[in-house]
C-alpha cells in the first residue's frame, strides 16, 4: 500500500503532546511505531497527525518506587532494554521473558512498553505478563495522571486523548514465568501464558488463544493448592468453557485450549522451580 | 550458521575456485544499489493497476469517467485502448504432445491479454491502468473505476478443474486441460508394478507456494518520440528475451526500437523470468502521454499477480523386491497452471517435474503422466528448484515408505539403488541422460557427516526431554544448465537457450566483460571477473562486468534454472581463450619469433626459452590498440564474443539429512540439525555458492514447515501478505553442516554444474521423512506439508490425516 498523507510533530513536553492529541482530529501518538507504521502502510489507520513522543526522556527507563514494592517502567522503555534490565529480570521475570519473546531484534530495539501494551487488536506479548503480575498502567490525560489496573486496561483499551506513561509492576522475585508458542508469520503468540505464584495461589493469564488477554480465575482456583503437574493443569483447563478459545488460521479451539494448558503447566513448573 | 568440512577448493594457482568476497553484496546490504523503484526519470508519471477483486466473472461494463476527473489523473486505460496490442505469448509448452492455449495472432500459444476486457479469471487479473502525477493519486483513482461483474463459478484445484461440469476458463481450452503429458514407459512400468513383490502408494499434495523476493516487481517505460525508441526498466531475469517477446510478439514494433534494462534486481527465485502485463503497459502509456511511466508493485500485489510455485496433487507408486531393490516408479500428477499459462509455466509443470522423478536411483521401469490444468488462481511458474523439488519429494517419500514396508533401514535401501558410477552417462528412462556423478561417494559422505549411526541414542535422549526425534534422508538429481537449444526445442521451448559473453581489452589493459545473463543478486560480477581473470592470468580487480542492458550486452537468455555459471561463465572462458589465441598470434609479431615459440603465461607472453623477450598484458593491450605492424590477417584491437550452446544439460546432485524434534505435547516441530552434501561440479567461488546453498535449504525448509498459498472456495488468496504467509527466518533454522563432492560436468569447458537453486530440491522431503520417522510407531505413513503444530499434534493423538 501507499502511505497516506499525514502531518508530523515533535512536542517538547508531555503537556504539549496531550494538547495536540486533544485538539487535533486524527492525532496519533508515535513511539516505537511497530504497530502504527504497519497500520498506516496497510491503510488500516487514517491518522492525520503523528505526535512523536520519542524525545520525552522522562518516559524512559525503569526504577523501583521508594517503598520498594513496585517497579515503575517508563512507557518509552524499549522491549530490548526491558528484556535485559537486571531489576526486571530479578523482580518480574515473566515481563522480561515476554519482552524477549517479542518479534525480531529490530522490533525489540524499536518497540516500546507503552506501544506493546496499547496495541489494540494485536495479540502482543506484554499484556499477559502485566495481568499475571497484577500490574497497573499510569495514564496522563488533560485532567492529570491516573492509574488503571492492567486487567481493566486490557479489557477497555487506551482511553482517547490520554498517553500511557508507565507500567507499575509489583516486585515479586523469581516465582513467575512466561511461555509462548509463536505464529510463524507474525511472531505474535498463537498462545502465550504468564504465571506468577503468590502466597494466595497462582495468577494465570492467557493471550493469543483468547479474544484478548485474560486472567483465568477459574483455572487459578482449581490449581490453588498445587501441585502443578501437567495432567492436573490440563484438567483444570479442560474445565474452562470451550468458547473461551477462539480458533485461528490452522488452529482449532480444541487445540488452543490444550496448548494454553500445556504452556501454563510449563510456566507454573518453571516458576515453582525458581521459588524452591 | 555453517560448518564446512572436506577438501579446500582445488588450487590451480588461479583465482577461479577462490572464495573471493562478493563485489555486489556491500551495496545490496547498505541499500545503495539502484532498483527499479529508485529510477526517477524527469517528468515521470505513476501507474496503478486495477486487479479483479473476484476470481471468475464476466465483465459487463467498466466506467472510468469518475476516475478520470480526479486530481492528478492523466489517463485511465482499459482493454478498449489496446485493441491493436497482442496478448503476451507462452514460450515453454508441454513438449511433444497436443496442447491447448488461449490464442495469439501469430498462431503461437497465447498467455493473457495486456488488460482483460471480457472475463476475469483470477483475483488480481488486471482490468484497468491509471496514470497520475503521483503514486497516491493513481492508487486513489482505482477506487473510482466502476466495474460491473456477472459472477461465474470458481475452481481452484487442478483435479476439480478437469471434472465434468467444472467451470470453463478459456474457450480455446476444452475442459481446462492444457495438456496430458507423459514420459517413460507406461506398459513396462505397469507390468513391473503388477508383478512386484512389494508395492507402496502415496497420495501427495505438493502445496502451492509464493515466491517472496525481497523486491516486488516494478517497471518504468520511457518512449522517445524523436527516435521512436522505447526503453523499459524492469526487474527481470531475462532482459534480452523480454526485449524479443515484447517487441515482436506483444507490441509489434521493431526489435531495435526497444531497449530493456534490468537494474539491480532484489531476488527473484524464478518469478522475474516472466512477461507481465505491466511491462507493455508502462511502454504503451509512456508513448500515449509523452512522459516516462512508472509502476512499482506492493507485497500484496505481488502475491496476487506474480507467478506462484509447485502445486501438484499426485498419486505415486513404487514397486520393489523384499530385499530392497526398487523395480518401478509411477506418478500421476494434476498440475495447477493457474488462470493463464505463464511465459514458461507449462514446461515447468511437465518436463522439469516428470523427467526427474527417478532421482539418483537406477530403476528399470519408470513412468510419469501429468494433467496440466487451468484454474481460477494466480498463474503458476518456476520457483527455485521447480519441478525437480516436486519430483524429489515424491521419490524420497516413496523410498522411505518402501523401506518401512520391507523393514529395512532407509539409508540402506537408498544405497542399494543408487546409479553406480560406472553407468555414466546414465539414461534414466524418462528423458534425461545424467552426465556424471559418484552418487555413492556423495551419499555416504552425507550420511556419515550427519551422525546417522548415532540416531537411536539421540532418539532415546530426546524422549527424556518430552521430544520425539526423527531423522530423514533425501537425495536428488537436479537438471540444470538450460540448455542445449535443439534439445530444449524437443521439450517444447519456443526459442534458443544459448548464452553469450563479450570481452573487450581496453588500451590500458583493463578488461570489460559483458554477458547476456542478468544477475538477480547472486554476484555475477564477482564470479565472471574471476573466470576472465583466471583464463587471462590477470588481476580480477582489473575486470569490470556489465550485464542487464540490452544496448550494452550481447544477446543472452538470462538467469534461470541455475544456468549462469554453467552457461554464461563458459562463454566468458571461451571468449578469454579466443583473446589468448589472438595474443599469441600477434605476440609472435611483437616478439619477432614464430607463433609456436610464444608462451602465454601469468597474463604475459614471452619467447620460449627466453623470458627476457616478453610483453606484459598491458603492453600487449596498448600494442593491439595502436595496431602498428600487424600483418593483414590480424585485426587490431581485442574484442571477442562467444555464443555458447552446450551439447547437453548438466546434472548436479546431492544428499541431505534432516533431524527434527517434535514436542510431544504441542506438536511443534523444530529442525535441530541439517546436513547437506551437494555436488555442483567445479565451483567458481565457494563462498558465493555456500550462501546459495544455505539460502536454498532455508527456502526448502519453508515449504516443509510453514509456507502455503491458500485460496478459499471463492478463489481469494487467504495468505496475501507476510502477516498471513509465513516465511522462514534465521531463528527457525539450525546451523547447517555442509560439505561437497566434486564431479565435473563434461558438457562445458569449466566442468561446472548448476548450483544456485539445487539445495532447494531435497529439504522438504528430508523434513517430512524425518517427521514421519519420529511418528512411525504411531502408524503414521505420511503427513502433508506444511507441518503445522496442530496437524502434527492430531497425529500424535492417533488421529488420521
Amino acid at each position: 500500500m501507499i502511505l497516506t498523507e499525514f502531518d508530523y510533530t515533535r512536542p517538547a513536553g508531555l503537556d504539549e503532546a496531550l494538547a495536540l492529541l486533544a485538539g487535533t482530529c486524527g492525532a496519533r501518538v508515535l513511539a516505537g511505531g511497530q504497530s502504527l507504521l504497519p497500520d498506516l502502510r496497510a491503510g488500516a489507520d487514517d491518522a492525520r497527525l503523528l505526535v512523536d513522543i520519542r524525545q520525552l526522556a522522562e518516559l524512559r527507563g525503569t526504577t523501583r518506587t521508594p517503598d520498594g514494592r513496585l517497579l515503575r517502567i517508563g512507557a518509552l522503555t524499549t522491549l530490548a532494554d526491558l528484556a535485559a534490565d537486571p531489576l526486571v529480570l530479578a523482580e518480574a521475570p515473566e515481563l522480561a521473558a515476554a519482552a524477549r519473546s517479542n518479534g525480531d531484534p529490530q522490533v525489540r530495539n524499536l518497540g516500546t512498553v507503552g506501544g506493546n501494551l496499547a496495541a489494540a487488536g494485536r495479540p502482543t506479548d506484554l499484556p499477559v505478563a502485566a495481568l499475571a503480575a497484577d500490574a497497573a498502567v499510569e495514564l496522563a490525560g488533560p485532567g492529570g495522571r491516573t492509574t488503571l489496573p492492567a486487567e481493566e486496561f486490557a479489557a477497555a483499551g487506551a482511553p482517547a486523548g490520554q498517553i500511557l506513561t508507565a507500567l507499575l509492576v509489583p516486585a515479586a522475585g523469581p516465582a513467575a514465568a512466561f511461555e509462548k508458542s509463536a505464529d510463524r508469520a507474525t511472531r505474535y503468540p498463537v498462545c502465550a501464558t504468564a504465571v506468577r505464584i503468590t502466597p494466595d495461589g497462582p495468577r494465570i493469564a492467557v493471550t493469543g488463544a483468547t479474544p484478548r488477554p485474560l486472567r483465568l480465575r477459574g483455572v487459578e482456583d482449581r490449581l490453588s493448592g498445587g501441585p502443578y503437574d501437567t495432567d492436573a493443569v490440563l484438567a483444570a483447563f479442560r474445565a474452562e468453557p470451550r468458547e473461551l478459545f477462539v480458533p485461528g488460521r490452522g488452529t482449532s479451539a480444541e487445540y488452543l485450549g490444550h496448548l494454553a494448558g500445556v504452556l501454563t503447566a510449563r510456566a507454573l513448573q518453571r516458576a515453582a522451580r525458581a521459588l524452591a | 550458521m555453517t560448518t564446512v568440512t572436506g577438501e579446500a577448493p582445488a588450487d590451480r594457482g588461479g583465482v577461479l575456485g577462490q572464495p573471493l568476497d562478493s563485489r555486489e553484496d556491500p551495496q545490496l546490504l547498505r541499500g545503495e544499489a539502484t532498483y527499479v523503484a529508485d529510477i526517477d526519470l524527469p517528468g515521470t508519471a505513476h501507474m496503478a493497476i486495477l486487479g479483479s477483486p473476484v476470481a471468475h466473472a464476466r465483465i459487463l461494463s467498466i466506467e472510468t469517467k469518475a476516475a478520470e476527473q480526479l486530481p492528478g489523473v492523466l489517463k485511465v486505460a482499459t482493454a478498449a485502448d489496446f485493441t491493436d496490442v497482442m496478448p503476451l505469448p507462452c514460450i515453454w509448452i508441454p513438449g511433444g504432445v497436443e496442447s491447448h492455449f488461449p490464442p495469439h495472432p501469430y498462431g503461437l500459444p497465447g498467455a493473457r491479454p495486456v488488460l482483460t476486457g471480457d472475463t476475469v479469471r483470477h483475483v488480481g487479473d488486471p482490468i484497468a491502468a491509471v496514470v497520475a502525477e503521483t503514486p497516491r493519486q493513481a492508487a486513489a483513482a482505482l477506487a473510482a473505476i466502476a466495474v460491473e461483474y456477472e459472477p461465474l463459478p470458481v475452481v481452484t484445484r487442478a483435479d476439480e478443474a478437469l471434472a465434468d461440469g467444472a467451470p470453463q476458463l478459456h474457450e480455446a481450452v476444452p475442459g481446462n486441460l492444457n495438456a496430458y503429458w507423459t514420459c517413460g514407459d507406461k506398459d513396462r512400468t505397469d507390468a513391473a508394478i503388477a508383478a512386484a513383490e512389494v508395492t507402496v502408494e502415496l497420495d501427495l499434495v505438493n502445496q502451492r507456494t509464493i515466491n517472496s523476493p525481497i523486491e516486488p516487481r516494478g517497471a518504468v517505460g520511457d518512449y522517445d518520440s524523436a527516435t521512436g525508441e522505447y526503453t523499459l526498466y524492469a526487474s527481470t531475469q531475462g532482459p534480452h528475451n523480454h526485449r524479443f517477446l515484447l517487441s515482436a510478439l506483444v507490441l509489434g514494433i521493431p526489435f531495435n526500437k526497444l531497449r530493456v534494462i534490468a537494474p539491480t534486481v532484489g531476488g527473484s527465485f524464478g518469478t522475474k523470468g516472466y512477461l507481465y502485463p505491466d511491462m507493455p503497459l508502462v511502454l504503451l502509456l509512456s508513448k500515449a502521454l509523452g512522459r516516462p511511466v512508472k509502476w512499482v508493485d506492493t507485497r500484496t500485489g505481488l502475491m496476487n499477480s506474480t507467478v506462484q510455485g509447485r502445486d501438484h496433487r499426485q498419486h505415486v507408486t513404487l514397486a520393489g523386491t523384499r530385499d530392497g531393490r526398487i523395480t518401478a516408479v509411477r506418478c500421476t500428477s494434476h498440475a495447477n497452471l493457474g488462470a493463464y499459462p505463464s511465459t514458461i509455466g507449462p514446461g515447468v509443470a511437465t518436463a522439469l517435474m516428470g523427467r526427474s522423478i527417478s532421482g539418483m536411483y537406477d530403476i528399470e521401469a519408470a513412468f510419469c503422466e501429468v494433467y496440466a490444468a487451468f484454474t481460477n488462481t494466480v498463474p503458476l511458474g518456476a520457483q527455485r528448484g521447480s519441478g525437480r523439488a516436486e519430483a524429489a519429494f515424491l521419490m524420497e517419500r516413496l523410498v522411505d515408505r518402501y523401506a518401512s514396508e520391507i523393514g529395512m533401514d532407509p539409508a540402506e535401501v537408498r544405497r542399494r539403488n543408487l546409479v553406480p558410477k560406472e553407468k555414466f552417462p546414465y539414461d534414466n528412462g524418462l528423458g534425461w541422460t545424467y552426465d556424471s556423478g559418484d552418487y555413492r561417494l556423495n551419499f555416504d559422505k552425507a550420511v556419515e557427516l550427519s551422525g546417522y549411526a548415532g540416531m537411536p541414542a539421540r532418539k532415546a535422549e530426546a524422549r527424556t526431554r518430552g521430544k520425539r526425534l526423527g531423522v530423514g534422508i533425501a537425495t536428488y538429481v537436479a537438471i540444470c544448465g538450460v540448455g542445449p537449444s535443439t534439445r530444449m526445442s524437443q521439450e517444447g521451448m519456443l526459442g534458443g537457450t544459448w548464452e553469450s559473453a563479450n570481452i573487450r581489452v581496453h588500451p590500458t589493459g583493463e578488461v570489460t566483460v559483458t554477458v547476456g545473463s542478468a544477475s538477480t543478486g547472486q554476484s555475477h560480477g564477482t564470479v565472471f571477473a574471476q573466470v576472465a581473470a583466471d583464463e587471462l592470468g590477470i588481476d580480477p580487480a582489473t575486470v569490470q562486468v556489465h550485464e542487464g542492458d540490452t544496448q550494452k550486452a550481447p544477446y543472452g537468455q538470462g538467469t534461470y534454472g541455475s544456468r549462469s555459471y554453467s552457461m554464461a561463465a563458459p562463454a566468458v572462458a571461451l571468449t578469454a581463450r579466443k583473446l589468448k589465441a589472438k595474443l599469441v598470434k600477434a605476440g609472435a609479431v611483437f616478439l619477432g619469433v614464430p607463433e609456436d615459440k610464444v608462451v602465454y603465461e601469468g597474463g604475459a607472453i614471452h619467447e620460449e626459452g627466453n623470458p627476457e623477450n616478453a610483453k606484459t598484458f598491458a603492453e600487449l593491450a596498448m600494442a593491439m590498440w595502436y595496431g602498428w605492424g600487424l600483418p593483414p590477417e590480424i585485426e587490431p584491437a581485442l574484442d571477442e564474443t562467444t555464443h555458447f550452446d552446450p551439447p547437453d544439460f548438466n546434472y548436479p546432485f546431492g544428499t541431505h539429512v534432516a533431524v527434527v524434534e517434535i514436542d510431544e505435547l504441542t506438536g511443534e516441530t523444530e529442525v535441530v540439525a541439517y546436513t547437506a552434501v551437494d555436488d555442483a561440479g567445479n565451483i567458481g567461488n565457494p563462498k558465493i555458492v555456500q550462501g546459495q546453498i544455505e539460502g536454498s535449504i532455508v527456502h526448502g525448509l519453508g515449504q516443509a514447515l510453514m509456507e502455503a498459498a491458500e485460496y478459499d472456495e471463492n478463489g481469494r488468496l487467504l495468505s496475501a501478505d507476510l502477516g498471513h504467509y509465513a516465511l522462514p527466518r534465521a531463528a527457525d533454522v539450525p546451523f547447517f553442516a555442509l560439505d561437497k563432492t566434486v564431479t565435473p560436468s563434461p558438457h562445458n569447458p569449466l566442468g561446472a554444474k548448476g548450483a544456485g537453486e539445487i539445495a532447494t530440491v531435497p529439504p522438504a522431503a528430508a523434513v517430512v521423512n524425518a517427521v514421519v520417522d519420529a511418528l512411525c510407531d504411531l502408524g503414521v505413513r505420511h503427513i502433508d506439508m506444511p507441518l503445522t503444530p496442530e496437524k502434527v499434534w492430531r497425529r500424535l493423538r492417533g488421529e488420521s490425516q
